[in-house]
């Protein structure tokens, strides 16, 4: 028999007894607690660190790739994640007819109704009023299979190696917290929940459903369930009343889910009369193009440069972030969340940088960066502002002198050609659509722009940049939320749970990796057009 | 600079729009086609996939230094006599099942063909008997090269090295592998012949393997 030790996990306190040669992060996990793992414990992000206070090797260390070979204290640094999470979408008017159980109208039962937008990164459930369908409160969270994984790809993973059930777990258990705590706040009864609808991209949809996400990850990435399920609370173990009813949305393809279809529903995409183009950043690109004559969807693998992975000094949109960078009066301007000393650079002010340093002259079209002494006239005074670091040239935002940790705020090369690989991957997209249309980009007479990173990113920049076609920049509307207020939709009126279901099979989904172009045109698209040739 | 350096520095930077004309006018100033594709695009791309390697340059100035280097082939091909080229021997590449990435595959095929390699590319999502059948009706070929970019198509990737393995044939051939999952202990364990880490290695490796470096 293995031998056992006492792990203590402090600021908690939790103290659990451990088999030798568990590692700290599945010790961690084990105690409860949701640490932070985005590469799920190969120990290649460095996310997982805390300090070994108490045993034989003590100081930081990183959890998953620490085994507990004694009794040990452990401080696990961690942090209370404050994000800005988007809840706010535009919303179409609906009647309220949610076709649940004693919802007809025919009692003076109160009832309520719940609608969820399972992310990759955060949920959001929403509480409803049954009978005004008006909107009660909110309530919302980190998902907390991020320990197991950042991206969809590395969760997939760890079920194909670990199975789903943990996976599956945590996000029911997530899923009844905030049913829990929207209910506390509104004073209603969880018992009174008559309907729930859940939106997720598609392996969201799989995880929760605890269906293998294997067919997701291998070509052609089909998802193993694409239509819509209605389904009773206890087969997805939500505590709700015990007749009411789980809408889940279909998916359209292995990367184009039920938050995609709950987009298009919100906006009712196959009765718009104009050509348009709904795009969705995150990892992936989930992009919709067409009107009520055709509709035709993608996926597109912009990566995780616009969340601030993988870009030197990238996070989230979180306190501290650069979220806005402009030019005011002739000097370089930031806006930062929450007004404090800056910590790093996410999406949003990744774009404006960018397109700050195509304006100013410092960025030629193929993407690189320029020396200092080729800037003249107003641009010399941004001159001091592109060193080398490691010998690469970099772009400073913010000087150490008047960062958070003393450290410059840059933007570097490498982090300039990850935003050519993403926004080369978007356009590409875009441009494979519309000749699927047999139309041309200029032709699209409106852009909607869903989630939160097209809620704070500048449209115009975005267009400079060349993520959006540059002749769009005066027809694109943020929708906000759009996910979340197609969940809304369905689950107050059942006729629009339908017809979701009805698009999602009329939309043509291309698959972009199988389009002999694709390639060329992605190639094409890394240029950065409307800078300098040099 | 001679026409030909100037052929080499559009392929460097990638310029696709202009290499066309640059050339033509090599080819009317009386340069050989030879030398053209040898000097001025071979040992660019060259200098293009050590950069590479030495984390100067990043996957996207790669790849349009390849686009600009098919569109200057295209212009020169007229030009070169059957023969002039793939003089090392032929390579076999393919993305595994299940996978269909291709543009790294493309980039190592790209720098292959450079290195003087004739090389005959099945694309992406290639099931194990295409790889097989493709082996039997080329007896000439020199190397197989597989590539997997998911931690999900690993599995596949061992499959099909194993059905190579096994195959009669095994012994004329070498078997190469890589992807961004992939490492050296795992083309050990699968018992591929040799794996590099990018591009540019990929090339040298492919000589090391027929004996020509």
């Amino acid at each position: 028999m293995k031998k056992q030790f006492t792990v203590t996990f402090l600021p908690q306190n939790l103290v659990l007894q451990v088999e030798e040669g568990t590692t700290l992060l599945q010790a961690e996990q084990m105690a409860g607690l949701e640490p932070d793992a985005p590469c799920g414990g190969k120990g290649t992000c460095g996310k997982c660190k805390v300090n070994i206070t108490e045993g034989d090797r003590q100081g930081i260390a990183l959890a998953c790739q620490t085994l507990v070979d004694c009794d040990m204290k452990v401080d696990t640094l961690y942090q209370e994640k404050v994000q800005r999470i988007l809840t706010d979408g535009l919303s179409r008017q609906v009647p309220v007819e949610p076709g649940a159980a004693w919802a007809d109208g025919s009692t003076d039962r109160p009832f309520y109704l719940m609608a969820f937008d399972i992310g990759t990164t955060t949920i959001v459930g929403y509480l409803l009023d049954g009978k005004t369908g008006r909107e009660l409160g909110l309530a919302s969270t980190m998902n907390p299979q991020h320990q197991f994984g950042a991206d969809v790809i590395a969760r997939s993973n760890y079920v194909l190696e670990n199975g789903g059930e943990e996976m599956q777990a945590v996000v029911r258990k997530a899923l009844n917290q905030l049913i829990g705590q929207a209910c506390a706040s509104a004073g209603v009864k969880r018992e009174e929940i008559l309907q729930v609808s859940i939106v997720g991209n598609t392996c969201m949809h799989h995880l929760f459903m605890g269906i293998s996400p294997k067919s997701l990850v291998l070509a052609p990435y089909v998802p193993a369930v694409k239509e819509g399920m209605i389904l009773s609370p206890g087969e997805c173990g939500l505590n709700i009343a015990e007749e009411g009813k789980v809408l889940m949305f279909p998916n359209i393809a292995g990367f184009v889910g039920g938050d995609t279809v709950g987009c298009m529903l919100s906006v009712a995409f196959d009765q718009l009369e104009d050509m348009t183009l709904m795009i969705d950043i995150g990892t992936n690109g989930e992009l919709v193009m067409g009107n009520r004559s055709k509709m035709v969807t993608t996926s597109t693998a912009a990566g995780p440069a616009f969340e601030g992975a993988k870009i030197e000094c990238g996070m989230r949109g979180a306190r501290g972030a650069i979220s806005h960078v402009s030019m005011k009066d002739g000097k370089l301007s930031l806006e930062v969340i929450e007004d404090v000393k800056p910590v790093g650079i996410c999406g949003s002010g990744l774009i404006d940088g960018i397109a700050f340093m195509i304006r100013s002259g410092i960025l030629d079209s193929y993407g690189g960066l320029c020396d200092p002494e080729d800037l003249e006239g107003e641009a010399a005074d941004l001159a001091w502002r592109l060193k080398e670091r490691d010998g690469k040239p970099v772009f400073v935002l913010v000087p150490g002198e008047e960062t958070a940790s003393g450290e410059d705020i840059y933007i570097s090369q490498k982090d300039i050609r990850e935003v050519q690989l993403a926004k080369g991957a978007i356009a590409a997209g875009i441009r494979i659509m519309a000749e699927k249309l047999s139309i041309r980009p200029e032709d699209i007479r409106q852009v909607y722009l869903a989630g939160a990173f097209g809620n704070y990113m500048d449209a115009a920049n975005a267009c400079e940049i060349g993520l959006i076609p540059y002749a769009l920049k005066d027809r694109i509307t943020p929708i906000g939320n759009a996910a979340g207020e197609g969940a809304k939709l369905g689950v107050v009126n059942r006729g629009e749970y339908e017809y979701a279901c009805r698009m999602a099979e009329e939309a043509e989904f291309i698959e972009l990796a199988t389009e002999n172009e694709f390639q060329d045109t992605f190639v094409d698209e890394l240029e950065f057009a409307r800078a300098v040739e040099r | 600079m001679s026409k030909i350096d100037e052929v080499a520095a559009l392929v460097e930077k990638g310029k696709a729009k202009q290499i066309g004309a640059a050339v033509q006018a090599a080819l009317d100033d009386g340069c050989d086609p030879v030398e053209i594709l040898n000097k001025g695009m071979i040992d660019a791309m060259g200098v293009v996939g050590e950069k590479f390697k030495n984390n100067e340059i990043f996957v996207p100035e790669m790849l349009v230094a390849a686009k600009a280097m098919k569109v200057g082939v295209e212009v020169l091909k007229p030009h070169l006599s059957s023969g002039s080229t793939g003089a090392l021997g032929k390579v076999i590449i393919a993305t595994v099942a299940g996978d269909l990435h291709d543009i790294g595959k493309n980039l190592v095929a790209m720098m292959i063909e450079s290195a003087g390699f004739e090389v005959i590319d099945l694309g992406v999502d290639v099931p194990i008997d295409k790889i097989m059948a493709a082996v039997n009706e080329n007896p000439d070929v020199k190397i197989v090269a597989l590539s997997a970019l998911l931690t999900t198509t690993m599995p596949s990737l061992r499959d099909s090295v194993a059905a190579l393995n096994a195959a009669p044939f095994r012994s004329n051939i070498k078997v190469m592998v890589g992807g961004a999952p992939i490492t050296q202990a795992f083309a050990d364990e699968i018992g591929a012949d040799g794996y590099s880490e990018d591009a540019a290695s990929a090339a040298t490796l492919a000589k090391t393997l027929v004996g020509a470096a």
